[in-house]
């Protein structure tokens, strides 16, 4: 083979090879002029094959390459260190606007039968460059906004800590007024008149739970909810918080009663009033509505999924014979201010409609999840899982 | 009449409701409406036992309360706080204060006098 023929097949070799690479790649001899360039050059830069090949760098697309920067490159840098990489160049093309280009340059002794060549990687990064910016700028947007939200957050509970105290101070006044009647402190009181005042009592303790839930919420998401932590057995929580509903479940004939898996029956390590908190809102729940001789039944068991774990999760079960959730209730039944059921008398079932929030609340406090099964017209389920030890 | 109990609170009807409920159950009622008028009447009347509220104008709960254990007149008195805040931390603040017992907004007026008694050591 001739050297000639040699020579033809390297470069036939090499102008594959750049054409193969997306970004645009140039080719220059010692003297700086285009020896060969790719498509991609072509095409992202928009310049003509006729125009460039032969060129000195500087001098292509009318000039538009005599960028300062370009020039240090590879008339000072270069030569000194044969290799440079990630060189940012920032620069106003006439043609395609500005450009934000990362360089890459090698030079390369005795190749393609020259003396030295210079290979120049030219990448776009303007998109990207463009993307990271807007990332930087969305990211401190985010972050201003996520202050501001905590702001927000901590102004609203601090106003709803001071209105439960001054809501508290009169409805001191009508409770206590109202059991001091009650109590004929000082007198009877007429059948008409006992009625009002009872109505005047149980209104007010009405008010009144509907404040400590609104505290109790407030206080959670402002933080500030402390757990009283200590260790006791999860049945002594189970067969106390039954007991408090023992009676309203009696007038109405709903059978109570508790199921504890032997594995299950161990102590928890958790806020014993808050556990008691959430049983009692859970059990009113469903004593409220189930009717008449209906059932009512809380099991206990280990959660499976956590079997292995050193840490036993104890998951409890308060199931009804009620009247059920519909389905399309169920997504929003933790959230604040539900009472579901809007067409049955209100009267019935009087409720704060902060019981469940709440609830949700508390097991979370606690590490524990809480979900919801339910049959419209047949029963509802609710699970929650609680650390044991 | 029986032993001596100072109020002060700064609400005239729930002053009022406190006063009605412990006459009932045999005690002699002193009232003041805020804590220094309540320090005052404390220095001057040495009672028996002192209800106060936490929350009040001029001077709170907290300082009256302090300031009456640290006077060697009026330190020996029992002293029990009415708070309405319901907040963690507010149990150790009252008790840093030197009351010996506290009970919550709205008052239970049936759990009250038993809890006095218990603080007092006495009936009435």
């Amino acid at each position: 083979m001739s050297r000639k023929r040699t020579v033809t097949k390297t470069q036939e070799y090499s102008e594959c090879i750049i054409n193969t690479v997306r970004e645009p790649l140039i080719v220059l001899d010692q003297d700086l002029r285009v020896v060969a360039v790719n498509n991609s050059f072509y095409k992202v830069f928009k310049v003509n094959p006729e125009e460039t090949v032969g060129q000195l760098i500087f001098d292509l697309g009318n000039k538009q390459w005599d960028i300062p920067k370009l020039r240090e490159l590879l008339e000072t840098i270069l030569p000194q260190k044969t290799t440079f990489d990630d060189y940012e160049v920032e620069h106003e093309y006439a043609t395609i606007g500005k450009r934000i280009m990362l360089l890459n340059a090698r030079q390369i002794q005795k190749v393609l039968g020259m003396e030295q060549i210079i290979l120049l990687a030219v990448e776009d990064i303007t998109a990207r460059k463009e993307t990271e910016e807007g990332l930087k700028k969305a990211h401190a947007e985010l972050t201003e906004l996520a202050a501001e939200l905590k702001r927000v957050s901590l102004v609203k509970s601090e106003f709803l800590a001071n209105m439960s105290h001054e809501l508290r101070t009169p409805l001191n006044a009508i409770i206590g007024f109202s059991e001091v009647l009650a109590d004929r402190l000082y007198g009877d009181l007429n059948e008409k008149q006992k009625e009002y005042v009872q109505y005047i009592y149980t209104s007010g303790r009405h008010l009144l739970s509907l404040i400590n839930d609104i505290l109790d919420l407030s206080k959670i998401e402002a933080g500030k909810m402390e757990l009283e932590v200590s260790r006791f057995p999860l049945r002594t929580v189970l067969d106390s918080s039954l007991i408090m509903l023992k009676e309203k479940a009696f007038k109405h004939g709903i059978a109570l009663s508790v199921e504890v898996d032997p594995e299950a029956d161990i102590h928890v390590e958790a806020d014993e009033r808050k556990i008691k908190q959430i049983l009692f809102n859970l059990l009113s729940n469903a004593v409220k509505f189930t009717s008449d001789r209906g059932r009512v039944t809380v099991r206990a068991r280990l959660a499976a999924e956590n079997g292995s774990e050193e840490r036993h999760m104890l998951e409890v079960c308060i199931e009804d014979t009620g009247i059920g959730i519909k389905e399309e209730d169920l997504p929003g039944l933790f959230g604040a201010f539900i009472q579901l059921h809007q067409s049955v008398s209100t009267k019935e079932y009087e409720g704060t409609g902060l019981g469940l929030a709440l609830t949700k609340r508390l097991v979370e406090l606690h590490h524990g999840r809480i979900r919801v099964e339910s049959e419209y017209g047949k029963g509802s389920r609710f699970y929650f899982t609680l650390p044991g030890i | 009449m029986g032993p001596r109990i100072l109020v002060v609170e700064d609400n005239p009807q729930n002053r009022l409701l406190l006063k009605d409920v412990l006459e009932f159950h045999g005690y002699e009622i002193m009232e003041a409406e805020d804590g220094q008028t309540g320090i005052e009447m404390a220095k001057k009347y040495k009672p028996d036992l002192i209800l106060m509220d936490l929350q009040m104008p001029v001077m709170d709960g907290f300082t009256a309360g302090r300031s009456i254990r640290g006077d060697p007149d009026t330190k020996n008195i029992k002293m029990i706080a009415v708070t309405s805040f319901a907040m963690s931390g507010d149990k150790e603040r009252i008790m840093e204060a030197g009351f010996d017992h506290y009970i919550s907004k709205p008052i239970n007026i049936r759990e009250l006098p038993v809890l006095i008694e218990e603080v007092l050591g006495v009936r009435p």
